[in-house]
């Protein structure tokens, strides 16, 4: 299913002819849909707190959906039985504690907003449990000619029924900072008018923290998804969950992933297809027949109330992967950093062309003038590399050097700026 | 006046009197006075046996065996050769059995032993009542009964006549003097001088009377004329108008061979006749012409019948570059469109900028979209009934031209003189510099190619047999990736037998076959090189008949059969490196039969009605699979119930039902008419794109157990008045239109490879009408014409399972419901050379489904869409500007020539094709593409020999 779409993407690549694509703002039409209910409830059958979240549909402006508060909400299961969610943060709603969800038993998601609309989704079934066999690695050349290390996942299955997946998975990487240096910002006095009067003022001390190695984590955010709808047998194998090419920073020393496997039904995978297709882009050649995407969540007691999303039931089954950089590129060149860390500056402690004047017994500063050194470091962007020996020589031209220390950008000297500096418990070395 | 001694009165004419034939005409002069009536008596018995033997000969023959001298002119016997046999027959007998066959008459003159041989005429030995004045009528009471019938006789001085006629009068029949009837029958055929073709709907007139008749489709018509001299006007459009002189003697046949009416080259005209538009009973019939649409500013100056058509009203696509004609608010999938009677199911290249027929080939295109003839079927919106000229049978001719992306020539080849010819035509693209030449560095390496080519053999046997036959080919190709290639092509082949039974009846019998298929080849760096193919094949055999059973009623009657075999697809990896799992899906097929009978029946001169019945089958067959589905559940994966397995030729499904076609015209005054007309119809086969435009790779799929045919409803109304001796056309027309199991499909639907399709499409039903007005201009110096269409389309998706709703159910309209369209066609001749050209074009812009907000689902954002189509992107509107140069008119040189430069999108509107959203790093942006959005000139030279 993943491999038709690709090949239909192709003839969206094109643009036209003669005729020109060229971006325009929409009238404003966002009103026509004053705030549809947007349900994200995806539950597995983990024993675990469920999170259910509602918003409200938000104009394209808007940076943030609205939260939804208030609203009653609760699974039923073919038995009759309830199980309440409790709003423990906007829009948030909780189960009071760990649950589970039964395998083939039937559940239907009922939400009441403070309106007094009610919703409820079609009756879903939870999934059979579907083991991650194995996920492992592979060093191989992707579909855009890049050269990379493939995440493949295998699993079986001996339903007669194809079976849909939908993955999602949780990278942890090691990160070595190039450019650590076991020296860092002390004091930052940027006070003109200090008791010591001495003006602005930038010290180093031993750092107290280790920001040498790291462990950075990112997680997937777009929709992955397999089934075994084409294929001869029930299996999955190989497929490819993430793919990182050998300008990817995250494999240059150790890395690991958690393979994180949704087994859902057809209507959940066709939802999450259609919604994939939306977001992607096309051209005269390809257009989707684009519309209200329905989910199966209905509109009970309103004429005008819209709602988005899905009651999405899944079993889950998870694998996690280590491998290091040398296991498949030994004696090859890393990955470059995650920043260019080339370029060391030394910003001055006092702009060109500082002035201060006294006026009425106070001095005061001219113009907007600030310390490009102290800004750069308050804003967390510049990392102690060592002392400009040069600092207040005078060159040939009768200009003072204003700079007293030499800098990179803070990523190259602190690994924090992408990962914490401990470990987390899953990590194995070697 | 003695009645024995009656003088006899000769009347001859211009053959005696223009050949100077000194003997006989003495012969005659003496015999105007002195022969006396009496039929001949002999006891002379003659025997003989003839075949193809020269009449001259025969003659002679008896003369040696007679004591009789026989007189003629050569020229009368020359030419002919009989085949007679008689034993022991009298002189006058033989004499009648020999020239049985001819246009001789014989006159006996006993007591001189003198046979007097005469062409057509009698000799009239009484003179015609009255003649010498009135006193003798009381005298003779039986002789006046009996001579009622008998005309008078046809008195004609060459001499009198010096006007500059082209043609010899023509003489019809051969008198019987045991037959004279005051008014004889005359039939016969209007051909084209210059091409062969019959001449349909020529308007032939009696001079001084009010006798008028048309010609039917194949140019045969059929008229009573009074006995004698009559002058008969021919009109038509595109034909000289001309008298002949006709001289009927008994019935008979007079073809009518006619010159082509030279002033209609330079016009933009819609060909119709004369007042076609008026007379005719169905509504909603449009003709185009491919020659006369050469005036008309196209797109890098091609000429394209399809793309005139989308300037009349009711007729339109989604879009610039879109492929596929909506027309009256149907379906692109909904057009039959016919290439010499075969399907031709893609008759666009290059995404519909370009038709796929050669123009020079091209006769024209009937399109029907109102009442669809009985002998048509199996789509619910409209026929385009496209014709390829019969090649010249006299003498080689040729077409060409060369535009910026094109290279086009025809040639007419005559096989045997008069008789047969053959046409053959090819055009090809080379648009590929245009795509390089374009600053995007994307499409630089893309090409995009396309071919068509032609063949007609035309073969008129005889007056009752003509046999044609038309091989056609397209290709088009194109990569807009480098590792990509796709291509479609379109490849058809008819035969069609025109046969004559009698004056009557008339058939053909048509066999065609057409195929379409398209392909893709991917061939990238990765292991996932494939081919796929897709591809649908139809063969037809269709028998038609058309009996003047008379006066008042005209039958049209036939029977077709069809069988399909569609490939719906597979894909191939291709090379040993590939790890693409081949798919294939199974094969369908399905046979179409109809079988039809329609009367066009003349109630009075002013109500015709014509009621058609036809009745259409279908039946879905093995080899395959077909699910069934739950009951009360929407269709999808998990509601199947079952899987069922037909072996090969094992019928899946049948389908069918009656059709009717009814029309009826009254005519208020010759020029003014009110036309009405209802027709449903079925419709099997679908096209399966979830794009809203048809590109490529849409695949046609058969009906089957779970896709039900469509139906459709159509009733018009229309008023229809011509003014100035048809200069002026004006037409307005209504319509109401109903269709049934529409196929659209769900949102995000997979359709391509999917086996189990019916679990994507919804089918339901749609309802479109319209206002149309037409006002055109044939004549003169300005001419073109003017449309305006008020027009909707609307469907509905209702069901009680939310995910086969759309729009909660409601009707919604669809993506080419444009409710306003004006179109403007005109063309200004300057002298005969020079003349300017202009298209204008208004559309209300077409439906679209908007973005209307962000949703967060799964931690991303995504695009919260309207209702369906619930907006519209802006109004389209165009003009085009062209010139046109012909060639100079000095008779000596190689070839005529026409030079058109034209200006595609003056205005250089950028009309947005389509605009779509993408979400691009978290962000959505809206963007809207155009296809032609600066103004686009070209050159083209286009030669003629």
């Amino acid at each position: 299913m993943k491999k038709k779409i690709k090949w239909l993407s192709l003839l969206c690549l094109s643009p036209v002819f003669f005729g020109c694509v060229e971006e325009f703002e929409p009238e404003n039409i966002t009103e026509v849909l004053e705030g549809a209910l947007v349900v994200d409830a995806r539950i597995s059958d983990q024993n675990m707190q469920h999170t259910i979240f509602l918003t409200r549909t938000f104009p394209f402006e808007a940076a943030m959906p609205i939260q939804e508060s208030g609203a009653q909400v609760n699974i039923l299961d073919d038995l009759g039985n309830s199980i309440n969610f409790l709003e423990t943060a906007p829009g948030t709603y909780n189960t009071s504690s760990a649950i589970t969800l039964q395998h083939n038993r039937a559940y239907t998601l009922e939400i009441t907003t403070v309106d007094g609309v009610r919703y409820s989704s079609n009756a879903e079934a939870m999934p059979s449990r579907v083991e991650v066999a194995e996920v492992h690695a592979e060093r191989r050349v992707n579909s855009s000619e890049t050269e990379g290390i493939a995440i493949l996942v295998d699993n079986q299955d001996k339903a007669s029924q194809p079976n849909y997946f939908r993955y999602e998975y949780d990278e942890t990487y090691k990160v070595v900072a190039p450019d650590f240096n076991p020296f860092t910002w002390d004091v930052i006095d940027y006070d003109f008018f200090c008791e010591d009067d001495d003006g602005w003022e930038v010290t180093v001390a031993p750092r107290g923290e280790d920001a040498n190695i790291c462990f950075a984590n990112e997680k997937s955010n777009d929709i992955i998804l397999a089934s075994t709808a084409n294929l001869t047998s029930n299996n999955l194998d190989d497929y490819e969950v993430r793919f990182l090419g050998t300008d990817n920073y995250a494999i240059s020393h150790r890395y690991s992933i958690l393979v994180k496997q949704y087994h859902h039904d057809i209507n959940a995978a066709s939802f999450f297809n259609s919604l994939n297709d939306f977001s992607s882009s096309e051209s005269i050649f390809s257009n989707v027949q684009t519309g209200q995407l329905e989910g199966n969540i209905n509109v009970e007691n309103s004429d005008v109330a819209i709602v988005f999303g899905y009651f999405e039931l899944s079993s889950y089954s998870e694998k996690r992967l280590f491998f290091n950089y040398e296991d498949f590129f030994p004696n090859e060149p890393l990955p470059p950093y995650i920043i260019n860390c080339d370029f060391t500056s030394g910003p001055e402690l006092y702009p060109e062309g500082f002035h201060a004047t006294v006026i009425d017994g106070k001095v005061v500063i001219d113009g907007t003038s600030n310390s490009p050194l102290i800004d750069g470091i308050l804003a967390g962007l510049l990392g102690y590399v060592g002392d400009n020996e040069n600092y207040l020589e005078v060159d040939e031209a009768g200009e003072a050097d204003g700079s007293p220390f030499l800098t990179k950008a803070l990523g190259c000297v602190d690994c924090r700026v992408y990962g914490n500096n401990t470990p987390p418990d899953f990590w194995i070395e070697e | 006046m003695s009645n024995s001694t009656k003088p006899i009165i000769f009347i001859g004419y211009s053959p005696f009197l223009a050949v100077k034939s000194s003997r006989f005409f003495f012969i005659l002069l003496v015999a105007l006075f002195t022969i006396i009536a009496t039929r001949a008596q002999t006891e002379v018995k003659l025997s003989g046996d003839y075949l193809n033997t020269s009449l001259k000969e025969v003659i002679l023959k008896i003369e040696s065996e007679t004591a009789y001298q026989i007189y003629f002119i050569d020229e009368w016997v020359s030419n002919d050769s009989i085949s007679v046999s008689f034993q022991n027959l009298e002189l006058v007998d033989a004499l009648n059995k020999i020239l049985e066959e001819t246009t001789l008459n014989y006159y006996v003159k006993e007591d001189e032993k003198r046979i007097f041989l005469l062409e057509n005429t009698i000799v009239y030995d009484e003179l015609p009542r009255g003649f010498f004045g009135r006193e003798e009528t009381s005298s003779n009471p039986n002789s006046v009964a009996v001579r009622t019938n008998a005309p008078p006789p046809t008195f004609y001085n060459e001499n009198t006549r010096k006007t500059k006629r082209k043609y010899a009068v023509a003489r019809v029949g051969k008198s019987d003097p045991n037959n004279l009837r005051e008014t004889y029958n005359l039939k016969g055929r209007a051909i084209n001088a210059r091409t062969g073709e019959a001449v349909q709907d020529l308007a032939i007139r009696i001079k001084g009377s009010s006798i008028i008749t048309v010609t039917n489709e194949s140019g045969n018509y059929e008229l009573e004329l009074p006995a004698g001299y009559n002058v008969i006007s021919v009109r038509a459009m595109g034909i000289a108008a001309s008298e002949r002189e006709v001289i009927m003697y008994n019935d008979g046949s007079l073809d009518l061979v006619l010159e082509e009416g030279l002033q209609q080259l330079d016009e933009v005209v819609v060909e119709a006749d004369a007042a076609k538009n008026v007379e005719e009973a169905i509504t909603g019939s449009e003709q185009i012409d491919s020659e006369e649409s050469k005036n008309i500013p196209l797109v890098l100056g091609e000429r394209d019948i399809l793309q005139v058509a989308k300037a009349l009203p009711g007729i339109s696509s989604a879009g610039e570059g879109a492929t596929g004609l909506n027309v009256r608010g149907g379906k692109t999938d909904q057009n039959l469109v016919l290439l010499d009677d075969a399907v031709i199911y893609n008759p666009q290249h290059f995404f519909g900028i370009f038709q796929a027929l050669n123009p020079f080939t091209t006769k024209g295109v009937d399109i029907y979209k109102g009442a669809i003839p009985v002998e048509f079927g199996g789509r619910l919106s409209s026929v385009f009934d496209i014709r390829t000229k019969n090649g010249n049978v006299e003498e080689i001719a040729g077409e060409g031209s060369i535009g910026p992306v094109t290279g086009n020539l025809a040639l007419e080849l005559p096989l045997k003189k008069d008789h047969s010819s053959l046409v053959i035509g090819a055009r090809g693209a080379y648009a590929d510099w245009i795509l390089r030449s374009l600053d995007d560095e994307s499409l630089n390496n893309s090409n995009a190619s396309f071919f068509d080519g032609i063949m007609k053999y035309h073969n008129k046997i005889n007056d009752n047999n003509e046999v044609k036959a038309t091989a056609y080919y397209s290709r088009d190709a194109f990569s807009i990736t480098s590792d990509s290639l796709y291509n479609y092509s379109n490849r058809l082949f008819s035969t069609r037998w025109d046969h004559r039974f009698n004056e009557k009846t008339t058939g053909a019998l048509v066999l065609g076959n057409s195929n379409y298929g398209f392909g893709i080849d991917f061939d990238g760096e990765a292991n996932t090189d494939f081919n796929l193919d897709y591809s649908i094949n139809e063969t037809e055999l269709k028998y038609k008949l058309r009996t003047i059973l008379n006066d008042k009623n005209s039958l049209d009657y036939g029977i077709s059969a069809k069988y399909y075999s569609v490939n719906p697809g597979s894909i191939q990896p291709d090379g040993n490196e590939s790890n693409i799992s081949p798919i294939f899906i199974d094969d369908e097929q399905a046979i179409e039969g109809a079988l039809y009978l329609g009367d066009e029946i003349k109630l009075s001169d002013k109500l015709l009605v014509d009621l058609g019945v036809r009745y259409a089958f279908f039946a879905a067959l093995g080899s395959g699979t077909q699910r069934t589905y739950q009951d009360g559940l929407p269709r999808n994966e998990s509601t199947v119930q079952d899987t069922i397995s037909y072996g090969g030729g094992e019928v899946i499904e049948t389908y069918g039902g009656p059709e009717a076609r009814v029309s009826a015209r009254y005519l208020f005054t010759p020029d003014f008419s009110i036309k009405a007309s209802f027709n449903n119809s079925y419709q099997f086969l679908h096209t399966l794109s979830n794009n809203t435009t048809v590109s490529p790779i849409d695949t046609w799929k058969l009906s089957d157990l779970n896709i039900k045919p469509q139906t459709g409803y159509q009733a018009s109304l229309g008023l229809y008045k011509n003014f100035k001796e048809n200069e002026y056309e004006v037409s307005l027309e209504g319509y109401y239109k109903l269709m049934d199991n529409v196929l659209d499909f769900k949102t995000g639907a997979d359709l391509f490879l999917n086996e189990n399709v019916e679990t994507e499409v919804l089918q339901g039903d749609g309802k479109a009408y319209g206002v149309e007005f037409l006002l055109k201009k044939n004549k003169g110096r300005l001419n073109g014409w003017l449309g305006y269409t008020y027009s909707r389309s609307l469907y509905r998706f209702a069901s009680e399972f939310s995910e086969e709703r759309v729009n909660n159910g409601e009707f919604f309209p669809s993506n080419f419901d444009k409710p306003h369209d004006v179109s403007l066609i005109a063309n200004y001749r300057f002298t005969r050379r020079y003349s300017v050209s202009a298209n204008f074009v208004y559309q209300t812009g077409r439906p679209v489904t908007y973005p209307i907000g962000t949703f967060r689902f799964n931690n991303a954002d995504f695009v919260a869409f309207s209702n369906r189509n619930e907006f519209r992107i802006p109004d389209f509107f165009r003009l085009d500007l062209g010139v046109n140069i012909e060639g100079n008119h000095k008779k000596q040189k190689l070839a005529h020539s026409f030079v058109t430069i034209s200006v595609y999108n003056v205005l250089g509107r950028n009309n947005p094709y389509s605009v779509f959203f993408v979400t691009e790093d978290g962000e959505v942006k809206a963007l809207q593409s155009s296809i032609f959005a600066i103004p686009i000139p070209s050159i083209t030279y286009n030669f003629k020999f």
